[in-house]
């Protein structure tokens, strides 16, 4: 009898309801609900404060980038109207050392600020730039060259827009000190979207005048000079593709094909064509494989490998298959022989091993050309290899890609007993080398390469082979996970 | 009358309730270091539940996150081994589960020699006589890692200018002059694991189930950033610029980072770059942004665009 039983259950609930209207007419029940309502009263209290107090911290931290991010900004212009001032190399080092520490130090407080990233990319490349300009000055200027007529233009027009953009900052300062107060807050959450301020009025001001910086840097200079972030980098081209042919569709499924290897594909699919349009990038056939031997059988693929489509070369491979733990790994030796083996099989002939690094039960082996037993380190390829079964399960070429071509090798002005007494006496060598090493500038200088022990550490010293100069000094890292350079 | 008592029972049940929740909200607000209890999470938090599968007192997914499911694991494990079943996993019960016993160590991305809560022996005897030598530390010389010892290493970490976590490991033994065996201190640290943690955060919260390489992908947009000069030039830079990533915003990025993720960003230190050089990405179907669409669009990857 399913419908007594309900009803029922309806009778025992309105008793229930009833039983409850009655208790709350108890005047000791509703002092109960004013307690509650208290104690909700004094947490709601308590969580605001606590919010409140974030929130003025983190006022506080913003405050502080922009006020020191400013003082920096002020420093540089100030610093950079008074190299025209000096004649001699040796009186510009202390301004140029000062100038890269403090642009410096202004890129990494106003990269804290929370400005919507179109206008800051603006601010930080330009104070990159400086920063990076003004090493290079510092560099040239100990070595007591002097400026040339270009560089003098160059810091003329650093110089204005630094001016642009101290003046900026001084006038959001004014702004601020005239009682505008900047919410932070208020201009994260408007710098998501662009401009279409609905923060305060103040908000507005402080937005709005760091956002017209954009426009007054339309015709920042492009800005080339020995160093990592000047213009050139962006705009190097491929050397070693960029004389070839483009391929078509079914020759770059081909090459993949045979790179992979034919008989372990299951499925391989094209994903993803670059369009040829784009400037300064390496188009590109993308293909997804899967493999007769994946571990995960549900995954679509295991394999991604670009096929370049100028000259058709594998330009970067990955096998994302997980290695198994086994104890039985095979010999580093025989693996760098038959990576070599496989390098030369594609068509990079040259190839030599000079570091490595144990991932994950695979090995990275970094590979760099040689031409007439010079080490070329910018022709670099990297291949990832199984420990377990020696599989190449993953490759890299874009350094190559980027610079291989058959240079003409300087002849060197010093000899390399020369070369070994630019060094400490405490410095014992061990090997001398001759190689073409890229500076940050990806500026190849032929250096000697002085390897050898400082106590106990490992380093390499690079004397270069035309003057003698310094280029660099790495220290050798060999521990189980590998020999690698920092 | 009988109603007037209900009330009471009522009234008092109702304040208990309240002065849990509250207290719970202040102790929330701390970080607490030496135990981890509901919300807590990372390796520390893997590796408990680890050990409670091996045990087989859990029996779901090692995710790092301390949810219902690990503190009625570690509640049965408490009982079983009579230690206060209070679902807190503090130094007793690290110390029964075998976590802090000798020289294990501590955190599964640490390896090397590392002292702590329960470790003993001839190395902590000298941790305690050095430590005496600069007054950080008046109790015995015993070669017990207690209290006292536990509270001098952290005296001198903070005047040290290290992290202050009571832990003696590479860098705090260095400092204290105690020579590790030869290669611990770099051991770890190659050229690929330097920024993998923070980098695999981020990965892990920007492009989980996303394709593998369209992790590497967001690895390798992060690293062309520090070499792009628009942008923060270190790793940490770039990833916490405000309002640069979702994931730093709303805070997923202190999630622990799976295997996958880790993976993917060891490729990308390593050089694998799937994005061409980009140095934005944004999801389509997401995006606020209407400046972003500016951009050329060099790679699609899964559920993101990349562009330079």
């Amino acid at each position: 009898m399913p419908d007594k039983k309900i009803e029922d259950r309806q009778t025992n609930k309105d008793n229930f309801l009833l039983r409850l209207k009655k208790k709350l007419s108890d005047r000791h029940i509703y002092s109960v609900f004013v307690v509650i309502i208290a104690v909700m009263i004094g947490i709601g209290v308590y969580i605001y404060k606590e919010k409140a107090n974030y929130e003025t911290y983190l006022q506080n931290t913003f405050q502080n980038s922009f006020y020191e991010g400013a003082k920096y900004i002020d420093d540089v212009d100030n610093l950079l109207a008074k190299i025209n001032v000096t004649n001699k190399p040796n009186q510009r080092v202390k301004i140029f050392t000062d100038l890269y520490r403090e642009a410096a130090s202004a890129q990494t407080n106003m990269g804290r600020l929370p400005y919507n990233q179109e206008t800051m990319s603006t601010v930080l490349k330009f104070l990159t730039q400086l920063s990076d300009f003004s090493y290079a000055m510092l560099i040239k200027s100990a070595d007591n060259q002097d400026l040339t007529k270009e560089e003098v233009k160059q810091i003329n027009d650093l110089s204005k827009y630094a001016t642009v953009l101290s003046t900026k900052m001084a006038q959001i300062k004014q702004d601020v000190s005239d009682g505008n107060r900047i919410n932070w807050g208020e201009i994260q959450k408007e710098g998501e979207q662009t401009m279409n301020m609905k923060g305060s009025a103040s908000t507005k001001a402080v937005a709005g005048s760091i956002s017209g910086v954009k426009k007054d840097f339309q015709n920042y200079p492009t800005l080339i000079y020995d160093g990592p972030f000047s213009d050139h980098i962006q705009k190097m081209e491929p050397e070693f593709l960029k004389d070839k042919a483009y391929i078509k569709k079914d020759e770059a499924l081909k090459i993949a094909k045979d790179f992979i290897g034919q008989d372990k594909i299951s499925k391989i699919d094209m994903t993803f064509v670059t369009d040829t349009k784009q400037k300064y990038v390496i188009p590109v056939y993308r293909f997804a494989a899967k493999m007769k031997n994946d571990t995960n059988k549900e995954r679509d693929y295991s394999v991604i490998l670009d096929i370049t489509q100028q000259g058709g070369k594998p330009l970067w491979m990955l096998n994302y298959n997980e290695i198994p733990q086994t104890n039985k790994e095979l010999k580093l030796e025989d693996l760098s022989a038959k990576t070599k083996d496989f390098l030369n099989n594609k068509g990079y002939p040259n190839m030599e091993v000079n570091y490595y690094e144990i991932v994950d039960g695979a090995v990275v082996f970094n590979f760099a050309y040689e031409q007439d037993g010079v080490t070329i380190y910018s022709d670099l390829i990297k291949v990832k290899v199984s420990l377990v079964d020696g599989d190449v399960v993953g490759f890299e070429s874009q350094g190559y890609a980027m610079t291989h071509k058959e240079r003409e090798l300087p002849i060197p002005k010093i000899t390399a007993e020369q070369a070994k007494k630019e060094v400490s006496n405490t410095f014992k060598i061990e090997r001398v080398k001759l190689t073409l090493i890229p500076l940050n500038s990806k500026r190849e200088v032929l250096c000697y390469e002085l390897k050898g022990k400082n106590g106990e550490k490992d380093f390499l010293v690079y004397v270069n082979a035309l003057t003698g100069k310094h280029e660099n000094i790495l220290e050798v890292i060999k521990n189980e996970n590998g020999v690698f350079t920092q | 009358m009988k109603e007037r008592r209900i009330g009471y029972i009522i009234l008092v049940s109702i304040m208990i309730i309240v002065i849990t929740i509250s207290i719970n909200i202040v102790n929330l607000s701390m970080v607490n270091v030496v135990a981890y209890t509901w919300g807590s999470r990372g390796t520390m938090v893997q590796q408990i539940q680890q050990k409670l599968i091996e045990w087989g007192y859990y029996n779901k997914e090692v995710d790092g996150v301390y949810g219902y499911d690990t503190w009625y694991a570690v509640k049965t494990f408490q009982q079983k081994n009579n230690i206060l079943a209070d679902g807190i996993v503090g130094n007793a019960t690290l110390s029964k589960m075998g976590i802090f016993s000798g020289n294990v160590a501590y955190a599964a991305t640490e390896k090397g020699n590392l002292y702590t809560w329960g470790s003993t022996g001839e190395k902590v005897k000298e941790i305690q006589r050095k430590l005496k030598e600069w007054d950080y530390y008046n109790g015995g010389i015993d070669g017990d890692y207690g209290y006292n010892t536990w509270l001098a290493v952290r005296k001198f970490q903070g005047k040290n200018g290290l992290k202050v976590d009571g832990i003696a490991g590479g860098n705090t033994l260095e400092k204290i002059g105690i020579r590790t065996s030869a290669k611990t201190s770099k051991s770890s640290a190659g050229n690929v694991s330097r920024d993998v943690n923070i980098l695999a955060a981020a990965i892990h919260g920007e492009a989980r189930g996303e394709p593998y390489e369209g992790m590497v992908a967001v690895g390798a947009v992060i690293l062309n950033r520090t070499k792009s000069g628009k942008f923060p030039s270190t790793v940490a830079g770039v990833i916490y610029q405000p309002g640069a990533f979702d994931a730093v915003d709303d805070g997923q990025i202190n999630l622990a980072p799976g295997k996958q993720a880790i993976s993917a960003a060891k490729d990308a230190l390593s050089g694998w770059d799937p994005s061409s050089g980009c140095i934005y990405y944004w999801n389509p179907a997401t995006a606020t942004s209407k400046w972003i669409w500016s951009r050329d669009i060099v790679a699609k990857i899964g559920n993101h665009y990349f562009g330079k």
